[in-house]
């Protein structure tokens, strides 16, 4: 008689940690843009290293989970290996994908 | 010794005007080879009309204009190449050759699947952004027209007072920049010769800059779906030679604004199904 | 199979057949809840509704054949183009996909059914009424005529004074309703309701795109839902949201519609991209290329789809670098589209494809999508846009990327899938015909289009002058458009004759790997007799004789225990058995709440609010009723579930199906609360006449006292729930009536702020921004203060006990939401002032 095995459903959260960063990130710099121009027409050199500032940091942390995520893949027990790879694929394209994003802040006029 | 000079000059002339011809000759006939390029993938399609026509985009009669048909012209290159690509892979695939292709799927899937999209992309982004900084607005400056949109007339206030209707008088060669606002909902003004389009919101002052290289008139319409008039909705940009730039104003002036005209025309299967739909009602009981 | 093998499995048919029918009385398929009746009433009402939009559409051509045409007047053929757009996104596209997987989704995944049978049913009775209503505005002459985006302020009150506009709204947001459940639905199912040993990495990659699918509408609809319900109450009650000169900003709507929007686009693209991922390795005779690369491609593709809406508004005169980045995320958005298109033309390399009809489907999709892809990527340069938007370009890149992206693929699905659905497979040549008309018709209408484009053409007008160079292109999309009507029509005669006279189809005549085809054909009531022990990727390949041995009960649940439907559920990752889910039979249940959700809408569409106020509360008593059709009165034993498994029912297991549903419910909602918040904020700093005339009178004691009653709701149920985990009955009754207290408190708190505070909401956006937000916390507080009384009643007539608490820990979970956004509210309402006056 038994009720199963523990389940493994946080596992599923893994695959969506690396973009949930991205949607962040891209919250934050649209977002923080919006406001910052709302507030300021002009948007000097503090206005931008302010969203720099909120790029770098969240590249940094999605540097971390990737650490942490191939770390926990070559750990990994057979039945979970392809859910960990996946969440690290995964996590990585969203570092990419943040870096892509984040260029217009680097590169364009402001306001 | 005169008679030789004036042939001379006459050469002279002769080449540069052939020159003149020769550059303005080629771009055309480099889109009138994309259009027929355009043309052969639509199955048996007749093409009269050229990539000619007053609201064409392809047609350019302004710098800004010009430079966004241009970059039409590389995309859609690019674009033929990719997708000839890609079919002819996929029919390529259906040869007879019996499992005897041998290729890395590593090497596919990252080599063609991201690298190439990544860096093609990249270079596009590069380009879209460089130009986008090229089209901004600056800030207000004291030549603003106020453009002023409402169901379904445009109307225009010029610096020094004067309104005109439907009609724009602009100065060829020079930049100008329109301040669009509008009295209603949302419409677009859009002069495709010129440059691209920027919608006229209610509550809100959007500016565009826009530039004719030469004294002209030039269509342009309401681009953005704001009621029954709105296919009518058109205005025309008229660029004169500066000298002749305010008796054209002047001429056009009106005092005040006047009502717009709707043109309503008879449709005969509007009449049936209006009818049906009465009757449809009556029988339910509702009219 | 032996004789005795073969009497087996008729015997283990003929009990289960009749169980998991409807009733064969008169009216009994009204209370139908097996999902392949309800997917195929999903599948066949939606390509009725193709077939009128495509009607629609043909009106259109005829009226745009030739410049000065007046065939149509223009207030007709904007209800003409309204309807066109609206029926097919809303009537045909998303529908199709909910009908396909509802009926696809339990056979992929080895089950006898998804994971709320009910929800199904339900589902396609909102939709059908929802189209309904819409389908009679069209034939009275009142249909919604602003353009199926329904932008502002041509779409309020002022310039759209009749009900049209309010018809789109309400029957619109009736048919979202099915959406949503089928969302939350698919979302549980591919989760927990797995055959036993499939594992999330060895599902059909199918599986795999429906549950991307369903996240995103999840996530997708609730922009939609919230500006449906504000343009709404902006009509009927006056609270200027979108009315600039109210403080409202026209802006709003249109990025909580692209909000939705864009991700719309790919919600409809992806299930087909899944079909292609599914047929492709069958007629290519191996099995599909970097399925795990094609897993990553799909979940990041979900994700990047949401930052792309702005690219529908590049023109509105948003800053150069916003539009940037979303001109950055709309070019990106291609990398994962590559790599599922070059896994796609490696397989077909690696393999020997054979070009039967489903395939050359397939070959049409690749030119006709990679087209449109490839118009997509010029849109999503702004300077480019700047020319193009609103011009016939876009029509010809948007049919590229949907006819192409969407049709083509569901019509290769319908004729693989037809031995599934009909038993038949017959002579492919009507078919091919129709294919090649299609095909050629679709490319003449469309493809000439983007040159009506470039030469200036916009959208959505009526007719054109003489000599702007748009007869001949107009005149050829018409004519190819009547040559692909023909190509439909052929298709339609060609699927019923082929229902009537084809050939008896022999089992899995395609030779495909899927646990669809381990089943006979047409597919019984009850998909599989037993269901199978899966360990790889294509379980039919990998055991040669499953459908026999399945159907002589050697798998998983064979048969039925004591007359109940039931299907096995699993661990979410790994697929190892965990609990026997018990299935409802048959009710008119679903029938009645979608009537009575209908009611309401028609009642407020016809201003009688009293009556939608009283069928709303009649809503309310459906739901109580249904959910007391749920768990056990009993402590049950374990069931044998076949293979050696002994496993419990799912009301006695913590991860049931029910938990999980209100997670996702619980998502859905978060969701729209976060557009509701994201709706204020951008009123508060972008909308144009702030600050308001006045601003909430301040009210610290009141806020103080909401807040404490919110947290104690939440606390108190789980102080419930812990209590009856100690079997302490009296303990648990004693902390439900305080959470009931306390919500109800809260909701009184919450009310009180438009009621005695909040200016009024038709003065200002302001007020009615407050409202909106005031009116979610009360909502979900009263539900909370329901839910504690229900709960109650449930407790004393013996529902819960430690093991079946599915009820409390659902309330503590509500409780705790219902608190959390109400604290955000009470910020929101009660602090941004004092911020704003910073």
């Amino acid at each position: 008689m038994t009720a199963g095995p523990r389940p493994t459903n946080s596992e599923a959260a893994g695959l969506v940690a690396g973009f949930a960063l991205w949607s962040l990130a891209f919250l934050a710099l649209y977002g923080g843009h919006g406001t910052l121009c709302a507030f300021e027409a002009e948007g000097g050199t503090d206005a931008r290293a302010v969203l720099l500032g909120i790029w770098t940091t969240i590249l940094i942390a999605q540097a971390a989970l990737i650490l942490w995520f191939a770390r926990r893949w070559r750990a990994s027990p057979a039945e979970l290996r392809f859910i960990r790879l996946v969440s690290l694929v995964l996590a990585i394209a969203a570092m990419a994908a943040t870096v892509w994003t984040g260029l217009p802040v680097a590169t364009l006029t402001l306001c | 010794m005169n008679r030789v000079a004036e042939q001379r000059d006459t050469r002279a002339h002769a080449d540069v005007r052939s020159f003149v011809e020769f550059r303005h000759a080629r771009p055309t006939r480099l889109r009138a080879k994309g259009c027929r390029a355009l043309f052969g993938l639509a199955a048996g399609a007749l093409a009269l009309g050229g990539c000619a026509g007053e609201l064409s985009i392809l047609e350019p009669a302004g710098p800004a204009a010009e430079r966004v048909a241009t970059l039409w012209w590389i995309m859609l290159g690019g674009a033929l190449v990719i997708l000839t690509g890609v079919m002819g892979t996929a029919l390529y695939a259906l040869r007879p050759d019996r499992g005897t292709r041998q290729f890395s799927e590593r090497r596919v899937l990252i080599g063609w699947g991201l690298m190439f999209p990544f860096a093609t992309l990249l270079a596009l982004m590069a380009a879209a952004f460089w130009r986008g900084e090229q089209l901004l607005a600056r800030a207000e400056t004291e030549d603003t027209i106020g453009a002023h949109s409402q169901q379904w007339l445009w109307s225009f206030a010029y610096p020094d007072g004067s309104r005109t209707q439907n009609v724009l008088h602009v100065v060829a060669g020079e930049e100008f920049t329109l301040a669009l606002t509008s009295g209603d909902v949302i419409h677009s003004f859009w002069v495709p010769r010129l440059g691209g389009k920027m919608d006229a919101i209610p509550g809100k002052v959007n500016r565009m800059r826009l530039e004719a290289d030469a004294p002209g008139t030039y269509r342009g319409i309401c681009a953005e779906y704001c009621g029954i008039g709105h296919a009518h909705m058109e205005f025309e940009i008229r660029a004169h030679a500066p000298a002749d730039y305010q008796a054209a104003l002047a001429a056009d002036s009106v005092p005040g604004d006047s009502e717009p005209v709707l043109e309503q025309r008879s449709a005969p299967a509007a009449r049936i199904i209006e009818n049906w739909a009465d009757y449809l009602l009556e029988w339910l009981g509702v009219q | 199979m032996s004789e005795a093998a073969h009497n087996e499995a008729l015997d283990l048919h003929h009990e289960l057949e009749p169980l998991y029918s409807p009733p064969r009385t008169r009216f009994g398929f009204l209370a139908a809840t097996n999902h392949s009746i309800v997917g195929i009433r999903f599948m066949v009402t939606a390509i009725a509704f193709f077939l009128i939009g495509g009607v629609l559409a043909m009106l259109m051509r005829a009226q745009l054949a030739g410049p000065d045409t007046q065939f149509l007047d223009p207030g007709q053929y904007a209800q003409v183009f309204t309807m066109h757009g609206t029926v097919m996104m809303f009537l045909f596209a998303i529908p199709m996909i909910e009908g396909f997987a509802l009926y696809m989704l339990p056979k992929l995944l080895g089950s006898r059914d998804l994971a709320f049978p009910r929800l199904s049913a339900f589902g396609y009775w909102c939709y059908l009424f929802g189209g309904l209503i819409l389908l009679t505005a069209l034939l009275l002459g009142v249909a919604p005529d602003s353009g199926w985006f329904m932008y502002t302020p041509l779409a309020s009150k002022p310039f759209s004074p009749g009900i049209n506009s309010d018809i789109w709204l309400v029957g619109i947001t009736v048919v979202e309703i099915s959406a949503v459940c089928a969302a939350i639905e698919f979302m549980v199912t591919v989760l927990k309701v797995r055959t036993g040993g499939m594992a999330l990495g060895k599902m059909p990659l199918l599986a795999w795109y429906l549950w991307v699918t369903s996240a995103m509408m999840l996530v997708g609809f609730p922009p939609l839902i919230l500006g449906s319900i504000m343009l709404e109450v902006e009509r009927a009650f006056g609270l200027p949201f979108f009315d600039p000169g109210g403080g409202g900003d026209p802006l709003l709507w249109q990025h909580l519609f692209w909000l939705f929007g864009h991700p719309e686009v790919y919600i409809i693209f992806l299930p087909a991209a899944g079909v292609v991922s599914t047929l492709l390795p069958v007629f290519a005779g191996r099995p599909l290329v970097g399925y795990a690369w094609i897993v990553a491609a799909l979940i990041a593709q979900a994700f990047l789809s949401f930052g792309l809406w702005v690219h529908h508004m590049f023109t509105t005169g948003i800053p150069h670098l916003s539009l940037a980045f979303f001109s950055a995320a709309s070019l990106l958005v291609v990398v994962p589209t590559a790599v599922q298109v070059f896994a796609w033309l490696a397989t077909l390399l690696k393999g020997r494809p054979r070009l039967e009809l489903p395939m050359l489907w397939l070959y049409g999709f690749f030119f006709i999508f990679v087209s449109g892809g490839l118009t997509g990527v010029m849109v999503a340069v702004v300077p480019f846009d700047w020319q193009v938007h609103d011009t016939h370009f876009i029509v010809a890149h948007l049919h590229y990327v949907l006819v192409g992206g969407f049709v083509f693929p569901v019509l290769a699905g319908l004729y693989y899938w037809m031995p599934q659905f009909i038993g038949r497979r017959g002579d492919q040549g009507l078919g091919r015909l129709a294919f090649w008309l299609i095909f050629v018709g679709f490319n003449l209408t469309f493809m000439i289009m983007h040159l009506t484009g470039l030469l200036g053409m916009p959208r959505r007008v009526y007719t054109y002058a003489e000599g702007l160079g748009w007869e001949i292109p107009n005149l050829v999309s018409s004519i190819g458009g009547f040559v692909m009507t023909i190509g439909f029509a052929l298709v339609v005669i060609d699927i019923l004759v082929q229902w009537r006279f084809a050939a008896i189809s022999p089992r899995n005549p395609w030779k495909a790997g899927t646990l669809e085809w381990a089943m006979p054909t047409p597919a019984p009531a009850y998909n599989f007799a037993s269901q199978p022990h899966v360990t790889a990727r294509e379980p039919m390949a990998d055991e040669g004789d499953l459908p026999a041995k399945l159907a002589t009960g050697g798998g998983y649940l064979p048969g039925h225990r004591g007359g109940q439907r039931d299907t096995l559920g699993v661990d979410g990752v790994t697929g190892e058995p965990e609990q026997v889910i018990l299935l409802p039979g048959p009710t008119y249940l679903p029938l009645v709440t979608a009537a009575t959700i209908t009611g309401a809408a028609l009642c407020f569409l016809f201003g009688i609010y009293w009556g939608a106020a009283l069928l709303a509360l009649g809503v309310l008593c459906c739901g109580l009723r249904w959910l007391w059709d749920t768990g056990l009165r009993h402590e049950p034993e374990p069931i044998d579930a076949g293979l050696g498994k002994l496993l419990l029912p799912h009301p006695a297991v913590a991860q049931s199906p029910g938990w999980w549903g209100m997670i996702f419910t619980l998502v859905f909602d978060a969701t729209f609360f976060a557009s509701l918040l994201f709706g204020y904020l951008f009123l508060w700093t972008i909308a144009p006449n702030w600050p308001p005339p006045a601003y909430i009178e301040p009210a610290p004691v009141i806020a103080a006292l909401t807040a404490l009653a919110l947290g104690l709701s939440a606390f108190a149920a789980y102080r419930a729930v812990a209590a009856n985990t100690r079997s302490d009955a009296g303990g648990t009754r004693l902390w439900l009536i305080v959470t009931g207290l306390a919500s109800f408190a809260a909701t009184a708190g919450l009310i009180a702020i438009p009621v005695f505070l909040a200016p009024s909401p038709t003065e200002h956006a302001y007020g009615a921004a407050v409202l909106m937000l005031a009116a979610y916390g009360a909502l979900h507080s009263g539900l909370t203060a329901v839910g504690a009384g229900f709960v109650s009643l449930r407790l004393a007539r013996g529902f819960l006990s430690p093991r079946r608490s599915l009820d409390l820990r659902n309330l503590a979970l509500f409780g705790t939401y219902a608190g959390a956004s109400g604290a955000a509210i009470l910020a929101a309402v009660h602090l941004m002032p004092l911020v704003g006056s910073l």
